[in-house]
């Protein structure tokens, strides 16, 4: 650790040799820093893929960022970055070749990163890793990608099994563990898993210094999930305020996923009745219960002190490029303030994935993962459809026009 | 058809910002910009709409998007005629990437993708292997960002067949989804460049594909087995290092197109040497003949500028390890082999365009064409390294990249 200063000094006495060693200066116009915090007329000053520092005197401008919001780049906790329509337009099941997979996966990955999303937890498939590692390499553009591999949801389990499967998840390079602890929304959302199941799910995952996602949607689970020590609770539309109130006191974190996943089904309807027990009955649920029932769970969740909620999409074929329309929805919508819903997708999320020293807030020494939207999102929440700028660790993958930024001075 | 369901449905309900964004026209403010075709425009404006050129000069449109491209050199996005798009080291840092899963093959090959297109070069043709498929639809549905790739597949050999079973592996190729067919018809350089394939295997091959609408390329490194594809009516001789004065005279009077690789391949090669030693026919005898072998094409390649009107397309062989200098080609043409810089530019545009029968959509700046338009930091027609920092690159209308010069 203490060779890394000097490193940089050695980097820096040839930086004409490497591009990436220079330093990159942003003008900001505004400046959201990912805590809350807001800055006028400033300078982000990055090298060696993080931030060195924010200077207002910063006076060359490597990118001019002056008419444009700057702000940490997106972190969203719940993705499916293999879910994808297939050549026939419907959701696919099967997949033509591990190749034509892979470019599909790609694609999502892509879309999320000129979306605005530098990080993504994909909750999960076996070719993910492939994936993060091709995107680490540095050529491909992408979000950095943690991903769960495999989900846990095998009921005859025994919990030594399952104790078993997590080391075996460990071992093959997955960085959480996605678990399925009860039905779905449409079936009831009773509990699947069993106590027992779930202590030794959450527990072996400690252990093991791995976090753990949860897919639970009714109220008696999601105490069970919270007390099992579990990371967070995915969905939870049957939520009571007594739950509610639990997750709060337990610190368990609550990430809602009411604003893309249910919607980008009912848009995208023909393209999944047919496909994984997708029916025009099961959308019609889908549109006329789920999505007011999670906008008045989410307003609950609003109003529970201490709660902390982070952005999740739970996006899947269709909705990959749109994650900013959950924070959208959740502001317009569900009336969350437009900071705290800023927040929520990035220090927020970063600490929810045991991140917050090195993502998720903009300040010296963290990467370098920074957008800039046209307009302020803390006026107008979809700012946030207009990512005109993305970089990630340091590397900038979309760039404005100069009109981008100056129609946006206008 | 799906993709603009999708976008209809998206304007209609979820996202009328972007997708108006989308349908803005974008201007390009220019200084200096070469055509493809031998022009130079001064001071004017590309005005594009979708994915095309909707007008070269005039005003900035009220509503356009505007890139202001004053400080860099302007020209059609640059094609490369060759490019063996999957190729690349794998895990193990070595040729091929022994015993990979597929998956990973593909990731490595939308890699070398992206890093072509971040260097200026908007389309590429790879001949070719089965698996360019995959990644040529990935690419053209539009979101991954990389070359338009054009593959022939699985080439063609002597050992493939005699006459007959050659035409129907033409057909089979075009089945399978073939925008070309790649053919060997002799030995490599390493191995003297000797022709493998009969006169009538190659006449029945590149028969069969022009009957199609298929253009040939054929692999030939001997004056012998250029002369016979030549006579065959094949698209394109590639490498050619052997070839004569008489032979060129004749491929410049009947149309075939050169396609020399003088500027990359061995170079990359040779600078790669411990990752390429030991697979294929790669051995230490081989690469003692590919150091030879840069004086042999480089003489060949200045043969061949002294006839007027042979047509010389830019390809460069590009394998692993190459992707992404598809440039230098270009330099070493210019350089080392004297060739006008203006010339190597329609080489690398207007040329491999009309070579690929895609003339009339890229490879110049002109209204009705395809949007594929390259910024460089610096004048690749005055200094050739130039041609390494391209720095705006858009493809179909669409921007990839847009660095600042110097960065």
């Amino acid at each position: 650790m203490s060779l890394r200063p000097v490193f940089a000094t050695l980097l820096l006495a040839c930086a004409p040799a490497f591009g990436q060693e220079r330093p990159i200066f942003l003008k900001a116009g505004t400046l959201l820093d990912g805590k809350g915090g807001v800055q006028r007329n400033t300078g982000i000053v990055v090298q060696g893929g993080k931030i060195l520092k924010i200077d207002p005197s910063a006076r060359e401008a490597t990118f001019d960022l002056s008419g444009l919001t700057a702000m940490p780049g997106l972190i969203d906790t719940h993705v499916h970055i293999a879910s994808h329509f297939g050549p026939d337009g419907k959701l696919a099941t099967r997949e033509a070749s591990p190749a034509s997979a892979m470019g599909y996966a790609m694609e999502n990955a892509y879309a999320d990163l000129m979306a605005g999303i530098t990080t993504l937890q994909s909750v999960g498939s076996p070719i993910d890793r492939d994936v993060r590692e091709a995107i680490n390499r540095g050529v491909l553009p992408g979000p950095r990608v943690l991903t769960s591999l495999r989900q846990i949801s095998d009921t005859r389990l025994t919990p030594d099994q399952i104790r078993e499967t997590i080391r075996q998840l460990k071992a093959d390079g997955a960085d959480l563990i996605k678990i399925f602890a009860s039905k779905n929304f449409r079936d009831g959302g009773a509990q699947t898993l069993s106590d027992e199941q779930i202590a030794a799910a959450c527990g072996e995952a400690n252990t093991q210094h791995l976090r753990t996602l949860v897919h639970v949607y009714s109220s008696a689970a999601i105490m069970t999930v919270s007390k099992a020590g579990c990371t967070s609770v995915e969905h939870g539309t049957l939520i009571s305020d007594e739950a509610l109130q639990f997750l709060a006191a337990h610190g368990t974190y609550f990430d809602p996923n009411i604003g893309v996943v249910a919607q980008n089904y009912v848009l995208n309807k023909a393209r999944f009745i047919g496909v994984s027990g997708f029916t025009e009955e099961s959308l019609i649920g889908t549109e006329t219960r789920l999505i007011p029932a999670s906008l008045e769970m989410f307003k609950r969740a609003l109003a529970t002190k201490g709660l902390k909620i982070v952005f999740g999409t739970d996006a899947v074929a269709g909705a990959h490029g749109r994650n900013v329309e959950e924070l959208i929805y959740r502001v317009e919508k569900g009336g969350q303030d437009p900071r705290a819903a800023i927040v929520s997708g990035t220090s927020l999320a970063a600490e929810s994935i045991g991140m917050g020293g090195q993502i998720g807030s903009l300040s010296p020494g963290m990467e370098a993962d920074i957008i800039a939207v046209q307009g302020n999102p803390l006026e107008d929440i979809t700012a946030l459809r207009r990512v005109v700028f993305v970089m990630k660790s340091g590397k900038v993958y979309k760039a404005p026009s100069a009109a981008d930024v100056t129609q946006a001075k206008k | 058809m799906i993709r603009s369901l999708r976008t209809f449905l998206g304007a209609a309900i979820l996202l009328p910002a972007m997708v108006v964004a989308q349908d803005r026209p974008i201007a390009l403010k220019v200084s200096t910009a070469y055509d493809g075709k031998g022009r130079t425009l001064h001071n004017t404006t590309i005005v594009i709409e979708g994915s095309k050129i909707l007008r070269v000069g005039g005003t900035v449109p009220a509503n356009a998007i505007v890139y202001d491209l004053a400080a860099l050199t302007v020209t059609p996005g640059w094609i490369d005629t060759h490019s063996h798009i999957g190729y690349h080291f794998g895990p193990d840092g070595r040729n091929g990437g022994r015993g990979e899963p597929p998956a990973q093959a593909t990731l490595r090959g939308v890699e070398n993708a992206i890093l072509t297109l971040n260097a200026g070069f908007t389309t590429i043709q790879s001949p070719g292997q089965m698996t360019d498929k995959d990644l040529r639809d990935a690419v053209a549905r539009g979101i991954i960002p990389g070359p338009r790739i054009f593959t022939s597949l699985q080439p063609l050999t002597e050992n493939s067949g005699p006459p007959d079973k050659l035409r129907e592996l033409v057909r089979q190729r075009k089945e399978q989804g073939a925008d070309f067919i790649k053919i060997f018809a002799s030995k490599s350089i390493r191995e003297g460049g000797a022709q493998t394939m009969t006169d009538e295997q190659l006449q029945a091959a590149c028969g069969e594909a022009k009957s199609l609408g298929l253009r040939t390329m054929v692999h030939a490194h001997s004056a012998e087995s250029a002369k016979a594809s030549t006579l065959a009516g094949c698209t394109s001789v590639e490498h050619g290092a052997y070839v004569t004065d008489e032979v060129f005279s004749l491929m410049a009077e009947r149309g075939t197109y050169y396609d020399p690789n003088i500027g990359l391949v061995l170079q990359n090669y040779i600078e790669n040497k411990p990752k390429f030693l030991g697979s294929g026919n790669y051995t230490e005898e081989g690469f003692a003949f590919m150091e030879k072998g840069l004086a042999i094409t480089l003489a060949t390649f200045k043969k061949a500028l002294t006839h007027k009107n042979l047509k010389i397309v830019y390809g460069t062989d590009a394998v692993a390890g190459a992707h992404g200098r598809n440039y230098e080609e270009f330099i070493v043409r210019v350089r080392d082999g004297g060739q006008d810089p203006m010339a190597a530019l329609e080489s690398a545009t207007s040329i491999s365009a009309a070579s690929m029968n895609m003339g009339d959509q890229i490879g110049s700046l002109a209204a009705g064409m395809q949007a594929d338009i390259v910024g460089f930091d610096g004048n690749p027609l005055q200094d050739v390294t130039a041609a390494r920092r391209a720095v705006f690159v858009m493809k179909a209308g669409k921007v990839y990249e847009n660095r600042s010069p110097g960065h």
